[in-house]
């Protein structure tokens, strides 16, 4: 280089390079503006203007590091969202196979985008590819939805939809659809849930059936308490009725709604049947039930119960009420009494004759030396008291063959009334001096078709009777009257008369109307025997009474119309 | 209660994406420090381009981003993302 030269060629060659520099710096920041502008984008921001930023303040700014720092929070951000949406994800997951119920997601064509285990265990055991196949294909198979189909319910109308007790190859559920709809409120998908009901519609139905059972079991038990003769309560440990039946309602006189509800001490009288039940609940005597007899008073008089316990348990063994059955027993007692007053009675029947047979016949066995006309007199005494016995006898047999049911037999004939009624009103003239005796007879004969000798035991046992309860010096009046093809005979007297009960009462057997009156003979047999045979003669018997006012006993008789059957 | 520490950045009269850079720049260095919920950032700017790429990028870094109009103009809050 020549001395002179070389400031200017050293110069120009700086220049040179210089310029070289400069276009290269320029097209560094060029090329650093442009990346700086890709980042903006990327983070969705506009370019960098040259006037916002020169080259120094590009450098000294720089915006690469911090778009770079704000990328590597970016990341580290949605490596976070990653992991608590797989999270999330992983808990929904174990959500969807846990839950009970089956769960599928169905796309609009019905084809199975996810469904859970317990989806499959239902529908779709046995198949090893569910996903992507159509719910008809795999459940339904059938051209046309079925009935009660969810999905089509939802796709119809947009909305949560439920089908209840949906039947499917022999079970049942309870199905509910969800839509899963797009921005512009389209279904894409429905999720539908499939909750089995089966044991439940099952255990309803056998509920409805027990309940059912139950329901006839205590309509068959109310049928048979109401339809029991014998009165029955049902009480609570604490004396308070549950229940009464028809019949005790009828004893007690008192109405359902009366009774139910209270307790017993305030329904029934008190007789101690309440402090009966308490004890017995109290003691828990449980096993065998005892009797307690009592009076229940009411209008009529007096009535006798039989009352029989039963106590009730719970299944733990404690004492929850009683059962308490009323049997009406006056009746029975009555009858009771009056038939051991009649055994009484006909033994001291038997055995007044009995003593007068004995006496007079110990007398002729005696060596003493009676007269002819003495023994003759203790002879007919004898048989006079033998033939009472053996009529005793005879009444005794006819009642044995009325309790059989067998009609007393009649040995009829042609036979006038007149002449029975004449010699049974002798008989007791002669027997019976102290009363009087009017016998009334019709004008014309009446002839009867009847037994003579059970028509004589009817008179005997009237005109007994008629003696027996009249005062000395009283009438007793006989009088026959022929009414059409009947005859009426009717026997009066002016006694002590009878009461309404004792008239209901006097054809019973073994009935006496004054049995405290031991003075008055007699079985209580007469009457039924009389009205068992006038009864077998087609006739009737009926009784006009009145205490102090006398009775008249009348029978009727068909007259003989000429002809014997 | 801790007191929250504000951090006021005023880029009233520059434009996107300066004002963006300028706020990301700020965001990364105290970042620590407002995800623990001690320091809030206020930024002030008059353009409204930023209320919209501001919140954008603070909300994917995993942080709040809240505009409030004002007379002048725009604040923004960036504060800590809370836990649901």
């Amino acid at each position: 280089m020549a001395a002179g030269e070389a400031p200017e060629v050293e110069l120009a060659r700086l220049r040179r390079e210089n310029a070289a520099l400069r276009q290269r710096d320029a097209e560094l920041v060029d090329y650093l503006r442009h990346k700086i502008d890709q980042l903006l984008k990327v983070i969705g921001t506009l370019p960098l203007r040259a006037e916002e930023l020169d080259e120094a303040e590009l450098v000294a700014f720089d915006p690469i590091a911090i778009i770079a720092g704000t990328f590597t929070q970016i990341l580290q951000t949605q490596r976070q969202t990653n992991l608590q949406l797989k999270a999330a994800r992983d808990k929904i997951d174990a959500i969807y196979n846990a839950v009970g119920a089956g769960i599928v997601v169905l796309d609009r064509e019905h084809r199975i985008l996810s469904c859970n285990k317990r989806l499959k265990e239902l529908f779709f055991a046995g198949k090893r590819r569910v996903t992507g196949r159509t719910c008809i294909e795999l459940m339904c198979r059938s051209e046309s939805p079925p009935t009660g189909c969810v999905f089509a319910k939802v796709m119809a109308s947009g909305l949560r939809e439920r089908t209840r007790e949906w039947f499917f190859e022999e079970r049942f559920y309870d199905v509910v659809g969800m839509p899963v709809k797009d921005r512009r409120g389209m279904v894409q998908q429905v999720v539908i849930v499939y909750h089995e009901v089966t044991e439940r519609k099952w255990a309803e139905h056998e509920l409805c059936f027990a309940l059912e059972q139950a329901h006839e079991a205590r309509e068959h038990t109310e049928a048979i308490v109401r339809s029991i003769n014998e009165g029955m309560l049902v009480v609570d440990a604490s004396g308070t009725l549950l229940l009464a039946n028809p019949a005790a309602l009828q004893m007690l006189r008192l109405a359902q709604r009366e009774v139910i509800g209270r307790r017993l001490e305030e329904i029934v009288p008190p007789n101690g049947l309440a402090e009966h039940v308490a004890m017995a609940c109290a003691r828990d005597e449980a096993g065998e039930p005892f009797d307690l007899t009592f009076s229940a008073p009411d209008a009529q008089g007096s009535r006798l119960f039989q009352a029989r316990f039963a106590l009730l348990h719970t299944s733990a063994g404690v004492v929850r009420g009683a059962v308490v059955t009323l049997r009406e027993v006056t009746r029975e007692r009555e009858l009771e009494r009056m038939k051991s007053e009649f055994v009484s009675t006909a033994a001291h029947e038997l055995r007044t004759p009995l003593t007068s047979i004995l006496g007079f016949s110990e007398l002729l066995l005696d060596p003493q030396t009676f007269t002819l006309a003495e023994r003759s007199e203790f002879v007919n005494l004898i048989h006079h008291k033998a033939e009472d016995l053996s009529a005793l006898i005879d009444e005794l047999l006819d009642i044995s063959r009325i309790e059989a049911g067998h009609d007393i037999p009649l040995m009829r004939e042609a036979v006038s009334l007149e002449s029975l009624a004449t010699a049974a009103v002798d008989f007791f003239r002669h027997s019976s001096p102290p009363h009087n005796f009017d016998l009334r007879l019709p004008t014309s004969p009446l002839v009867v078709f009847a037994d003579p000798r059970r028509i004589a035991q009817v008179f005997d046992n009237l005109l007994s009777n008629a003696v027996k309860y009249s005062p000395a010096g009283g009438t007793v009046t006989v009088r026959l009257t022929p009414e059409g093809d009947y005859c009426t005979v009717a026997v009066s007297d002016t006694g002590i008369g009878m009461t309404e009960e004792q008239v209901k009462c006097m054809f019973d057997k073994f009935y006496r109307a004054d049995s405290s009156n031991t003075a008055v003979q007699g079985t209580g047999l007469g009457m039924t025997i009389v009205k068992q045979l006038i009864d077998g003669h087609g006739g009737v018997v009926a009784v006009q009474s009145a205490p102090q006012q006398g009775t008249t006993v009348s029978f009727t008789l068909p007259l003989w119309i000429g002809e014997s059957d | 209660m801790n007191k929250v520490r504000v951090e006021r950045i005023d880029v009233q009269g520059q434009v996107c994406p300066s004002t963006l850079l300028l706020t990301l720049r700020e965001v990364n260095r105290l970042q620590e420090e407002i995800r623990s919920g001690a320091v809030q950032i206020e930024v002030r700017t008059d353009n409204r381009h930023a209320t919209v790429t501001i919140p954008g990028a603070v909300k994917s870094m995993g942080m709040t981003a809240r505009v409030h109009k004002e007379e002048n103009g725009y604040l923004i809050q960036i504060g800590a993302e809370k836990v649901q």
